[in-house]
């Protein structure tokens, strides 16, 4: 026996989409006159939008109801986009999706606080949706904040194993996958042993998922942040994480120099694609993916299991 | 014998003394200390007066410019006469004095053992370092202690700092103990020791050693798990309750020694229940600041970071920081011991309650962010006024004691509170950079994110039914930020706690009403001695500036007056002073008047006494 019912998906990806953005527009409308103008840019130009994707796609085959479903795609969509507004804070990124990031315009307080009325839009939502959501949301928005401090605590070490890349990785990204995963299944009305096996499975896609990231430093055609923001801020990600141990006598001096221009980043690309940075962490990601589908396994050929096979194939770059 | 404590140093002798003060029948083993005497510094309390006070700690970064606390509300004295006070203290108690180890104690078996012998030789563990200390030429610092902290290398990772306490012998206007701590194994040699000295203030340029230097281990590995082991509570030094950034641990050792007394008296002839009781004591007084986790450094060296980054910022969450995290255990444990300024049946209604609120709190970020958990729990007491006090009168308007169950409720609120302390450092406070993270307004934002995240996380857990309540009170605050209106601000801070109260009571609606109204007032009770306090020039609560308050956004003089500049307020400051002084008399009768259409008067007079508390000025050195 399956534990979702064989039924068509309850809605097209696009028409998922289409219907998100709305209520992302909806829930925007509610926020101070101040803080819109950050949010707004970023809901007309969406990225991806992999975490409602994974949303409509854990509930696929069940029976969902849409009007949830939506609002559950917007409460994940609106929690990635106000750690967005903080993490380009941090980072100072000066660029986001192609335009001024919203700290570069509006200043960085006003993207702060829009972040924070994001977040809180997002509990209304969450509690809204009742104890279940609400209480998921609360153990996930801790998790990612826990996350981001890790990930900030390792700045400049180059001695960063790839166990703690991994655990930091897993609150940091992985955790709103999950989120995404198990309310998408648990709208859907999904067996407790579907749920288990998306959440497992959306933890390691989460983790393939920011090690993909890492390696679009060193790949043409990079449409998130700036390039090379993490290295100036000495957070460093897998592939130089991995080449700094294999020639750590010529790469550590680069990480740590104290400045780091544009020569210097070219440097240091060169040297991590030559040391085999980025074929291990594409190794690395690779198997993250594996163990993925592995977790999936049991419910191989379902609609959900198919519609996550095709969001997590539309996003995977390094093949 | 009852209870035998090994080690008669300062957590030994005060346990010694407290449980032979209870009746029991008590054997304190130990050697006399070593001959070279030190000063040192210590809460100035009844049974430890102390030689000399301590005017000011000043306290430095690198070559920042150093910060000053006023009367700080320590004591200097020297090591042998404090321990030769201490040790005829608990003699006179009835405790019988070995003075030899505890294999000599006698040969029947104690009830209990405590282990006050002090930090053990560092072996390279984690929270393990070494301190170098001895009695230097050449610091005329007055009464002054200095603590400097080196500052972060910025691009290692691994670099710990050196912490150099200069503490003045009291009578001369020359000689000083100077103790350098490092959290390694290995202590610095003696030229690096002059050295850091010498920089760590003007005054110190031609400090040197007036004799042999003396080592000693420093053990600040402290996790609440490791303080009992069998029969026996480890107390102090050897528990490693010593504060890794100073090396002070005296405080730290008295507070253990009470709470271990006050286990084993409260427990006898049930071991299981003393040493649960020593545990849970233990953590709620004191906050792992080095437990022996795999991240321990890493918090450790993010802690330095933050606060070097923000050695000169005069922004509340930064100076609170730095005075509960550096000024160490005195300070920011005085607040736990002796609460606030209520009377003493009202604290007795309150104490479990606090308690159980202190206890939530450093279970929840204890582990994960130490630094703040110390900050949540410090900030909150010396304030004077804490919402979890609030929220439990609220409680009391139910007709009972405020019930434990709801103390993660006050938890999260103050949790989230110091979040949005937080998440007020403005933007000027980033400093450009080339490259690397900028700790300080970094881990401002991060640290805003964390706490309200965790804070969510930990209500919602204990009452999904209050999530959107609280999530609706978040998106209030930032509101009122947006807008600019710092009134509306400060009214929603203090109105939720008492909303909530009485919700959790189940108070009927006319109640509630006269609770929310009570609550806004508070809210601009606060926000009008705070500003009182800044035109004044005085320590606040918030425990900033005039200029800080306002680049913050965090004063109401601009939005009362009109008056935006700090020179414009300055100019006006005595009429303003004036204006501020009817606003808060009209409000705290305003508040009080409130009260009396509550039907339960215990309750009234709970949330009576901290309106009263709000209206006043927060004591000098508190």
């Amino acid at each position: 026996m399956t534990a979702v019912a064989d039924r068509d998906v309850v809605f097209p990806q696009p028409v998922f989409r289409r219907a998100v953005r709305a209520r992302l527009r909806e829930l925007a409308a509610e926020l101070p006159d101040r803080l819109r103008p950050c949010v707004l840019p970023l809901i007309r130009n969406p990225g991806k939008g992999v975490r409602s994707a994974l949303v409509a796609a854990a509930a696929a085959g069940g029976r969902p109801d849409p009007a949830e479903l939506v609002r559950i795609g917007a409460i994940v969509e609106l929690l990635h986009l106000a750690s967005l507004l903080h993490d380009d804070v941090v980072d100072r990124a000066a660029t986001r999706r192609g335009m001024p990031s919203a700290h570069e315009r509006l200043g960085a307080e006003t993207a702060l606080l829009a972040g924070t009325a994001c977040v809180a839009l997002v509990g209304q939502e969450a509690a809204d949706l009742g104890p279940v959501v609400a209480g998921a949301r609360g153990r996930c928005g801790a998790a990612m904040a826990l996350g981001q401090m890790m990930d900030v605590e390792r700045a400049y070490d180059t001695e960063f194993g790839t166990d703690d890349y991994v655990t930091m990785v897993e609150k940091k990204t992985s955790e709103l996958f999950k989120l995404c995963c198990v309310l998408g299944a648990g709208c859907a009305g999904a067996a407790e042993d579907f749920v288990s096996a998306v959440a497992a499975f959306a933890v390691e896609i989460g983790v393939c998922f920011q090690i993909q990231d890492d390696c679009k430093d060193f790949l043409p055609g990079n449409p998130g942040k700036p390039a090379g923001t993490d290295h100036k801020l000495g957070l460093f990600g897998l592939p130089t994480l991995h080449a700094v141990r294999a020639r750590p006598d010529e790469l550590g001096p680069l990480l740590l120099a104290p400045e780091i221009g544009a020569a210097e980043l070219g440097r240091i690309r060169e040297i991590v694609v030559s040391a085999g940075g980025v074929e291990y962490a594409v190794a690395e990601a690779r198997q993250h993916r594996a163990r993925a589908f592995e977790a999936l396994a049991p419910f191989e050929a379902t609609p959900a299991w198919t519609a996550l096979r095709e969001v997590t194939d539309a996003v995977w770059t390094l093949s | 014998m009852d209870a035998l404590v090994a080690g008669a140093g300062v957590a030994g002798c005060t346990a010694a003394r407290l449980l032979a003060e209870a009746g029991l029948d008590v054997v304190l083993a130990g050697p006399p200390g070593p001959v070279a005497d030190r000063q040192l510094v210590h809460e100035r309390t009844a049974s430890m007066p102390g030689a000399a006070p301590v005017d000011e700690v000043v306290l430095s970064f690198g070559g920042e410019a150093p910060r000053r606390y006023a009367d700080p509300a320590l004591a200097i004295t020297s090591r042998v006469t404090l321990l030769a006070g201490l040790r005829a203290a608990a003699q006179a108690a009835g405790a019988r004095l070995v003075p030899a180890g505890p294999e000599r104690a006698g040969r029947d078996a104690p009830e209990i053992v405590l282990d006050a012998t002090g930090a053990a030789r560092p072996a390279g563990r984690t929270g393990h370092g070494v301190a170098t200390t001895g009695t230097w030429r050449g610091c005329p610092v007055a009464h002054e202690v200095l603590v400097h902290l080196t500052q972060p290398s910025a691009d290692d990772p691994r670099a710990l700092p050196v912490v150099v306490r200069v503490v003045p012998v009291p009578g001369s206007a020359d000689l000083a103990t100077v103790t350098v701590t490092v959290m390694t194994p290995v202590r610095p040699d003696r030229d690096t020791v002059v050295r850091v000295v010498r920089e760590a203030d003007p005054r110190l340029a031609g400090a040197t050693p007036a004799g042999a230097l003396a080592e000693y281990p420093v053990n600040a590995a402290f996790a609440p798990e490791s303080a009992v082991r069998g029969r026996t509570l480890v107390l102090g030094e050897a528990a490693g309750l010593v504060n890794p950034f100073t090396g002070d641990g005296i405080s730290n050792a008295v507070r253990s020694a009470e709470i271990a007394a006050a286990a084993v008296t409260g427990h006898r002839g049930d071991p299981d229940g003393v040493a649960a009781a020593y545990r849970a004591g233990l953590r709620s007084a004191f906050v792992g600041y080095f437990e022996t986790a795999r991240h321990a450094v890493r918090h450790y060296h993010l802690a330095w970071r933050i606060l070097s980054s923000s050695a000169r910022s005069d922004h509340p969450f930064f100076r609170q920081g730095h005075r509960v995290v550096l000024l160490g255990g005195p300070i920011a444990h005085r607040s736990l011991t002796t609460r606030q300024r209520l009377p003493r049946d009202t604290r007795t209604y309150l104490a479990p309650f606090t308690l159980s609120c202190n206890e939530i709190i450093v279970r929840t970020v204890g582990a994960e962010w130490p630094f703040l958990a110390v900050h949540t729990l410090g900030g909150q007491g010396y304030r004077g006024v804490r919402p979890s006090t609030l929220l439990a009168g609220a409680l009391m308007s139910g007709g009972d004691h405020p019930d434990v169950r709801h103390a993660p409720v006050a938890a999260a609120i103050e949790l989230a509170l110091l979040g949005a302390v937080a998440h007020t450092v403005p933007e000027s406070e980033a400093t450009p950079l080339r490259r690397g993270v900028d700790w300080r307004y970094a881990s401002a934002v991060i640290a805003a994110d964390y706490l309200l995240a965790t804070a969510t996380s930990l209500l919602t857990r204990h009452r999904p039914d209050l999530a959107g309540a609280f999530a609706g009170w978040l998106g209030a605050l930032v509101k009122a930020r947006a807008e600019g209106s710092v009134v509306a601000l400060f009214e929603g801070v203090f109105e939720f706690p008492a909303r909530m109260g009485a919700h959790l009571a189940g108070a009927a609606d006319d109640t509630v009403g006269v609770l929310r109204r009570f609550g806004r007032g508070c809210g601009r009770l606060f926000l009008t001695t705070e500003d009182l306090g800044l035109l004044g020039g005085r320590r606040t609560r918030l425990d900033t500036t005039l200029a800080s308050a306002l680049a913050s956004g965090l004063s109401g003089i601009p939005a009362r007056f009109g008056h935006g500049t700090e020179g414009e307020i300055r100019y006006r400051r005595d009429p303003l002073i004036a204006e501020l002084e009817r606003a808060r008399v009209m409000e705290l009768a305003k508040a009080t008047t409130l009260l009396e259409e509550l039907p339960e008067p215990r309750a009234a007079e709970v949330l009576r006494q901290f309106a009263h508390a709000l209206a006043e000025p927060v004591e000098a050195g508190r």
